[in-house]
């Protein structure tokens, strides 16, 4: 990490700690995310971003209690999730997040009431008023005139914004967007950040995984991923690379794919530290032995545990 | 305060509704598709109800018939064992009267009994002559053996049969052949020349099938009378048990009284014979228990392939429904939620199936109830029985094969199952 976070004074809702992700494809060890740190803070707007195979996938995958982490700590609200079963980490899903997805996964033979009402179906709270916190959350969301609408009936941005307020139906802790926009048009996804931005101004905590620098900034903080480690990790007016494109829009240069000097700076930067690790670790390993992986994937043993959490209370 | 006591009540009534819901929805979404797969149980639990509510109405139909006949009755006689044929004859085997009274005093499966015998004669009135009329020999207790009472007039009591009067009853078969009036009590007739009193008008009882059907003319007089008139005839007796159930016990000891009174050593075989109503429908069941039996066997066999169907759509529908699957799951749905879900459905699909099915076979079964020539079926009826039985299996049938589709959804990992195309 080039720059530490200015102290944020809010709690901390998100909390990762040496969070490993490590992957066997065949002999081979893939490491998704290789110890990642990370503190996400009540009603921040963070961006995630990074290239594919970067490790963002993963880490939403794991942000969102879908996956568990092979090592390391993630404590969501107060709740370790590391620690939890896959049943307990339903019930967190349940009641922490609110998923908003690229192809909105809406259920088309519902219309935008029931695919609202759905997430509710599987939690005990809000039983007698499941109807009345739907209309609320779609009132939430501007679809007041669509409440009866099938999902086939309604326009993209209709369609996320259905989906929107089923994230929002359940008052979940986190907003986790994994590409928004990536369906829609630049006018409708103009639309989409608006509503998020007025969710952040209510107070809402939201992450957006992406890979458009334009949606990027809309966010407060920008976080960027490669190669399964954090290389990067400001708010978004002072983070070089979101600068440096901004310029480049500005003068009307360049696509949005273009590399800039900044990030490839820091790419490199990143690419000798990481090799610069690997070395160092390979040195003070025994050799590898003839047969089998001598790297096995590290594990949750008790002990990382304990000095995990004892690092985050203090 | 009630809500939060109610919370939990209300969760899992809600969640099986929207299940149940869901469910036809879905079955509804896929209208054609899911009939085809239902045609397996459909058939198999119309098969079931048909056969099994036809099979009822005809052994509804063969016992009423062996009611009729009487269920607690039973029949002894005479019988010249096949290796004493040549060293015995028939009048050593006849039953007598001292083995009635006999079996009457020592037998406690025998609530009554009549000895029976018959001769034809011919028959006087006043205005006709019958060359030749069967005349039974009875007691008095054959009125109540045979259920048959007096319309007009008296039984036959026991002074009748003690003094060997001449009286006689008659039936209205009887009355009619032989030109009396309809009540003709009081009249005389001349039986063999002899002369006897009517006393009473026997009723016609509703003759079974068995029995030969028509009505005919019926002549009885006290058993005593017939055998002075007449001691060669032969004579059977007809015997009432204590109850339907102690048909065994009977036998038992019928067998043991008169081996004993006729003195046979052990290796003799019985010099009489039985006749029980009661065997012949333990045979008749049997045989339709067997019959019950391929039928049940068939019917299971079409049900696991209308499962197997089930089970192919099932797993259609888990692998077209994947990311439906993953969003429920990121959602918040546990595994057992979404195996239940899955479950559900199967067992929908499969109860709709039977309820189509027996519709299907109350149809069948008011038509088999009218066709004139199936006269043994025509009190078929559905069987409750039947019903629950067909819609518990294909309840059944649905769990089975709708639990490996299930489970397969309910292991689904939520990332893979939210990825797939």
């Amino acid at each position: 990490m080039s720059t530490t976070q200015p102290q944020n004074p809010k709690p901390p809702i998100i909390q990762i700690r040496r969070l490993k992700k490590y992957y066997k494809v065949g002999d081979e060890t893939v490491r998704a995310l290789d110890g990642v740190d990370l503190d996400i803070h009540e009603n921040e707007f963070v961006a995630i971003m990074g290239a594919s195979g970067s490790g963002k996938s993963t880490l939403m995958n794991i942000l969102g209690c879908l996956d568990k982490p092979t090592s390391g700590a993630y404590v969501l609200n107060n709740k370790p999730t590391h620690k939890l079963g896959m049943s307990q980490l339903a019930r967190v899903r349940n009641e922490e997040i609110g998923f908003i997805f690229q192809t909105f996964e809406l259920l088309n033979r519902a219309s935008a009431l029931r695919n609202v009402m759905l997430p509710m179906l599987y939690s005990r709270a809000n039983i007698f008023n499941a109807k009345k916190r739907a209309k609320k959350a779609l009132q939430q969301v501007s679809l007041t005139d669509r409440v009866h609408h099938r999902p086939n009936q309604l326009s993209g941005g209709q369609r996320q914004r259905v989906a929107i307020a089923r994230a929002l139906v359940n008052d979940p802790s986190i907003l986790l967007a994994d590409e928004p926009t990536g369906n829609l048009d630049s006018k409708t996804t103009v639309e989409i950040i608006q509503l998020f931005k007025e969710l952040h101004a209510q107070g809402q905590t939201i992450i957006v995984v992406t890979h458009e620098e334009d949606v990027a900034g809309h966010a407060k903080r920008i976080v960027r991923l490669r190669d399964g480690r954090m290389i990067s990790d400001h708010p978004t007016e002072s983070d070089p690379i979101h600068n440096d494109w901004v310029d480049r829009m500005a003068k009307g240069q360049g696509s949005q794919a273009q590399v800039t000097k900044a990030e490839h700076k820091l790419n490199s930067d990143a690419d000798q530290q990481h090799q610069q690790a690997l070395i160092e670790e390979t040195k003070t390993k025994p050799r590898k032995r003839l047969f089998g992986s001598s790297k096995k994937p590290p594990q949750n043993t008790p002990q990382s545990i304990n000095e995990i959490e004892s690092e985050i209370k203090s | 305060m009630t809500g939060i006591l109610l919370a939990p009540f209300a969760f899992i009534t809600r969640f099986l509704w929207q299940t149940v819901f869901l469910a036809l929805a879905q079955v509804w979404a896929n209208k054609m598709r899911s009939m085809l797969t239902a045609l397996g149980i459909i058939i198999g639990v119309w098969a079931v109800i048909s056969v099994m509510s036809g099979l009822n109405g005809m052994r509804g139909f063969v016992l009423t018939e062996f009611e009729k006949f009487g269920a607690k009755k039973m029949w002894v006689w005479g019988r010249v064992p096949d290796d004493k044929r040549a060293t015995m004859s028939w009048s050593d085997v006849k039953l007598s009267v001292y083995e009635a009274n006999l079996l009457l005093q020592r037998a406690p499966s025998i609530d009554s009994l009549t000895p029976v015998t018959s001769n034809s004669w011919p028959v006087t009135a006043e205005k006709k002559r019958l060359p030749s009329v069967r005349v039974q020999g009875i007691w008095p207790q054959w009125h109540e053996i045979e259920d048959r009472q007096v319309l007009f007039g008296r039984p036959f009591s026991r002074i009748d049969d003690d003094e060997r009067r001449q009286v006689c009853l008659i039936n209205d078969q009887g009355i009619e052949e032989l030109g009396l009036d309809t009540d003709p009590t009081g009249e005389y007739i001349l039986i063999s020349g002899r002369r006897f009193l009517i006393v009473g008008v026997v009723e016609t009882k509703d003759a079974s099938n068995f029995g030969g059907g028509q009505a005919r003319t019926e002549l009885l007089i006290p058993f005593a009378t017939l055998k002075m008139m007449n001691p060669y005839t032969w004579t059977n007796f007809t015997i009432q048990m204590t109850s339907p159930d102690v048909s065994e016990d009977a036998q038992a000891e019928i067998r043991f009284i008169l081996r004993k009174h006729r003195g046979l050593e052990p290796e003799d075989k019985d010099t009489f014979n039985m006749f029980i109503l009661q065997d012949e429908i333990k045979q008749f069941n049997a045989v339709a228990g067997v019959i019950g039996a391929i039928a049940f066997g068939v019917v299971v066999i079409s049900l696991v392939v209308g499962g197997i169907g089930i089970m192919n759509i099932m797993l259609v529908s888990v692998s077209e429904r994947t990311r439906e699957i993953g969003l429920r799951k990121a959602m918040g749905a546990k595994p057992p939620i979404v195996l239940f879900q899955f479950l559900v459905e199967a067992v929908v699909l499969c109860v709709i199936g039977g309820l189509v099915g027996l519709v299907l076979a109350i149809g069948t079964v008011a038509i088999l109830a009218n066709i004139p020539s199936l006269s043994a079926l025509e009190n078929t009826e559905i069987s409750k029985f039947a019903v629950a039985l067909a819609i518990g299996f294909s309840a059944l049938v649905g769990v089975v094969f709708g639990m490996g589709p299930a489970i397969k959804a309910a292991r689904l990992n939520p990332i893979d199952a939210l990825r797939h195309e």
